[in-house]
């Protein structure tokens, strides 16, 4: 049985060489769907990983009005904080100052300073205004929004940024991705199907011819199945390594250009890939596989010949 | 061997290919099967591989009915019988070698075996130094040889070959015949050969059955008979 299962491995990967012209095709095919949907998958995957962070951050920031820093101000800083902790809501412990100078230096910070971008906006420092970094005790979505109106409507206040707003935004998009990546890979499988199809009738001349023979000297289905589905599962798994490399480079790509402007970060590679790899194997596997399984059955079924059929 | 109790075979599309077709064969016979272009020859030997089944009546080939084989048995019954097609039906783009190997190998064969009996069973069809060759590189003889290597691999008890001279010269047609009439003497295999040729049936002298439209028309008769 083992020389057996040597040889028809061998087979396989001899008969995925012969039609190497569908072979690639297949491939590429395969490829692009993997691609495709991998990519949709990560990005979905990277906005859902956003969206917990912010959600869990628990950070708003309120500017101040210009002319409340200002020293000609009729407000001391202790009466602004009074303001902001007289909403109950508001976590007393939580309080930060962020001057203009620390809020500049956290933004520089994500920035490189020799950036040609940054050294054209010259001296900005001045731009950013006061802030306060503020907790809230209740996170309850009622809670919460009142809380942000009560804040806005502060006699100092300038405006009041809170992650949450970003957070549905990145839902939306996320909504989008999937809807969109649905189309994209439903349209692809259907062409994927009918270029493999095609290119499988091409050369099932040929293969009837070796099935008919392979069947009158008394092979058995599985014996005959064997080389077909090696085939199949070495197209799978080659898409499915060209893909996990051509994906993983655009994933590396990718993240260090989030990382630069986006405090969120992203789903960092080392704990992704060996899912991405363990997934674009599988569905590698399992398309190719199936595609060998499906377009051999019916000349398995006739206990005929078939050639000619 | 093989017996053949009333036979009917009707085609999907309405052909009558055999009509109340009866006969029987015994153990080491060599008999030829003559009769006119569409006259159910091969219809009476697709039946005999199982690739046909009959509409009525039984046939029985060493005690197996092959009414009675299921889907799965198929393949275990073929490799009981040599088959030669007119077509050689050789895989193009596997050498001598590897086709001969390959009606060895699916009986699960150990490559070892493999590498052992190929060469000799080439050697006595006349082909060692072809065993690398791939069958387009071959003539039609030579290319018939393998079939018939590829037929004996296996020790069948039976060899059942459709029109086997069809695409080989004259010549090399009286050499292929010779080859199965000595297979026959010498290992007292049954041999059931369709032929068109005329010459090759007078010159060896063997049981002939003749067939047209579908129904048994002459018999020479049994050369042996174990059952007198
Ligand atoms: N698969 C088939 N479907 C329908 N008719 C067939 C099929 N095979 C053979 N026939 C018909 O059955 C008859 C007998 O054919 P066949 O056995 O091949 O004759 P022979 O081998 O004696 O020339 C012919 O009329 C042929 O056209
Ligand atoms: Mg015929």
């Amino acid at each position: 049985m083992f020389n057996n299962f040597k040889y028809l491995v061998r087979e396989g990967l001899r008969n995925m060489w012969a039609n190497r012209l569908m072979s690639l095709a297949s491939i590429g095919v395969l490829v692009c769907c993997l691609v495709l949907m991998g990519s949709a998958i990560l990005v979905s995957l990277n906005l859902n990983y956003a969206m917990k962070w912010l959600e869990n951050q628990n950070v708003v920031m309120v500017f101040l009005k210009d002319t409340v820093s200002s020293s000609d101000s009729s407000y001391t800083r202790q009466d602004v904080e009074k303001m902001i902790l007289s909403i109950d809501n508001v976590d007393p412990s939580s309080l930060e100052y962020v001057s203009k100078t620390e809020g500049y230096d956290a933004l520089m910070k994500r920035f490189d300073k020799n950036d040609e971008l940054m050294q054209s906006l010259g001296d900005i420092s001045n731009v950013l205004p006061n802030a306060y970094k503020v907790s809230f005790k209740d996170q309850s979505r009622s809670r919460y929004d009142v809380t942000i109106k009560q804040l806005e409507a502060l006699d100092v206040v300038y405006t009041v940024r809170e992650n949450r707003e970003y957070a549905q935004k990145l839902e939306k998009m996320n909504e989008t991705v999937s809807v969109v990546g649905v189309w994209i890979v439903g349209l692809l499988l259907v062409v994927s199907l009918f270029i493999i199809t095609n290119t499988i009738k091409l050369t099932m001349y040929v293969r009837k011819l070796e099935i008919t023979i392979m069947k009158s000297v008394g092979a058995t289905d599985w014996f005959i199945r064997m080389p077909f589905l090696v085939e199949g599962i070495a197209i799978g798994v080659t898409a499915g390594l060209i893909s996990f490399g051509l994906v993983s480079y655009i994933y590396s790509a990718a993240t260090s250009a989030i990382y630069q402007v986006m405090t969120t970060g992203a789903l960092p590679y080392s704990k992704i890939f060996l899912w991405l790899l363990l997934a674009f194997l599988g569905a590698g596997i399992v398309s190719g596989a199936m595609g060998s399984l499906v377009s051999i059955g019916k000349y398995l079924k006739n206990d005929g010949g078939v050639v000619g059929e | 061997m093989i017996e053949f109790r009333n036979v009917y075979k009707t085609y999907d599309n309405g052909t009558k290919a055999l009509r109340d077709l009866s006969l029987r064969v015994n153990e080491g016979e060599f008999v030829f099967i003559v009769g006119s272009s569409g006259a159910g020859k091969s219809t009476l030997l697709k039946i005999l591989m199982r690739e046909e089944t009959p509409n009525s009546g039984e046939v029985i080939v060493n005690n197996t009915r092959l009414s009675t084989l299921r889907h799965r048995d198929i393949p275990y019954y073929r490799r009981t019988l040599g088959m030669v097609f007119q077509d050689f039906r050789l895989i193009p783009n596997m050498t001598v070698f590897d086709n001969v190997a390959f009606a060895m190998r699916v009986t699960g064969a150990s490559t070892k075996a493999i590498r052992k009996k190929v060469p000799y069973v080439l050697a006595h069809v006349g082909l060692s130094d072809k065993a690398k060759c791939f069958p387009n590189e071959l003539s039609g003889g030579e290319q018939q040889r393998v079939g018939l290597a590829r037929a004996l691999i296996n020790n069948p008890a039976l060899i059942i070959a459709d029109e086997p001279t069809g695409n080989v010269d004259p010549r090399m047609s009286f050499e292929i015949v010779d080859m199965l009439n000595q297979i026959n003497r010498n290992n007292g295999t049954t041999i059931l050969m369709v032929t068109h040729e005329h010459a090759l049936v007078r010159k060896f002298r063997r049981r002939i059955i003749e067939i047209q439209n579908g129904e048994l028309v002459a018999d020479s008769g049994p050369e042996v008979d174990y059952y007198v």
